[in-house]
């Protein structure tokens, strides 16, 4: 993961007034995003249902975490990033509804909703073809189950059994009180033992 | 209860396994993206909103809506208006044809020429 970090900024000349973040802070942030970006996709790729749109909302909720809280503490990094992703996951289903909305008042279908037939097509590189089959048929399936979800549950799910935040945490991070951050855990992890428990 | 953890032990492994298997494109994306981030924020750090632009504000609506106000109250009412509106209202709802009112010059003064026979 080490070599993975983009190389810490030049100090920039004397003469030159730098208002951006402390230098320092960068190369730490760097590490911190490293760390959380793969799971951040795959949290927005499960709540959109999209690799492009999941793309967009991780590169936004980065930026935000560098331009807005570069400065403060690393231990608050990681709450403000739940909060941030989350956010930004709720927004695009806002907006999501309202484009659905009006695709249905004009009766149009987008060439984007049209099946891909190459994406149908396996992927032979697989060094341990079964192992990796019975991974992606399991994933595909708590995927798609996840995703059916109600938004709200399926942030209370993730948040609590994959992030591990505890329920003051998760609170914290949908931006809501603990009671609902109980309830909506509840309804998602009975709903999808139903859906799941042949799969997992 | 311990089926419970096992499902959620389960789930928690397989979307560990979804983030360790991403596909190499999809990792240098997000690597990229990461960079895109810290330069951009390094370059462009979000401003701080000084903290009397809020109450600036609200006072600044609060005076365009009381001068709204005055306005509307302090304007001379047009006693035209209402007798305008009366006539427009009585050739609307009249039971006679339109050009009836267009040549009523015309009637007047046929009448005052039949009386004058």
């Amino acid at each position: 993961m080490a070599d993975d970090t983009v190389p810490t900024p030049e100090v920039p000349a004397a003469n030159h007034i730098y208002e951006g973040p402390a230098l320092e802070p960068l190369a730490a942030l760097d590490r911190f995003l490293a760390g959380v970006e793969r799971r951040a996709f795959v949290t927005a790729r499960i709540a959109t249902g999209n690799a492009d749109d999941a793309h967009d909302i991780v590169q936004d909720a980065m930026l935000t975490l560098v331009r807005s809280y570069a400065n403060r503490g690393e231990q608050e990094w990681g709450p403000l990033f739940h909060t941030i992703l989350q956010s930004r996951i709720t927004d695009w289903h806002r907006r999501n509804k309202v484009r659905n909305r009006l695709r249905v008042w004009f009766g149009r279908r987008d060439e984007d909703d049209e099946d891909d037939p190459l994406q149908n097509i396996a992927d032979g590189r697989s060094p341990d073809p079964p192992a990796q089959l019975k991974d992606k048929q399991a994933m595909a399936a708590l995927e798609s189950a996840v995703g059916r979800l109600p938004l709200r549950q399926q942030q209370a799910f993730m948040l609590r059994v994959w992030e591990g935040l505890d329920v003051a945490q998760t609170a914290r991070a949908m931006q809501c009180s603990e009671g609902s951050v109980k309830t909506h855990y509840s309804r998602a992890v009975h709903a999808l033992r139903e859906q799941l428990e042949d799969h997992l | 209860m311990a089926s419970e953890n096992k499902f959620l032990q389960d789930a928690k492994r397989v979307l560990d396994a979804a983030e360790s298997n991403l596909d190499a494109g999809t990792v240098a994306r997000l690597r990229a993206a990461r960079r895109q981030a810290l330069e951009q924020g390094r370059r462009q750090p979000a401003r701080a909103r000084p903290g009397w632009l809020l109450p600036l504000g609200g006072f600044a609506t609060a005076g365009i809506a009381l001068a709204v106000a005055g306005l509307l109250w302090f304007s001379a009412p047009n006693g035209n208006f209402m007798q305008t509106g009366v006539g427009d209202i009585e050739l609307l709802t009249a039971q006679e044809n339109p050009d009836f009112f267009t040549e009523l010059e015309f009637y007047e003064w046929l009448e005052g020429s039949e009386n004058a026979v």
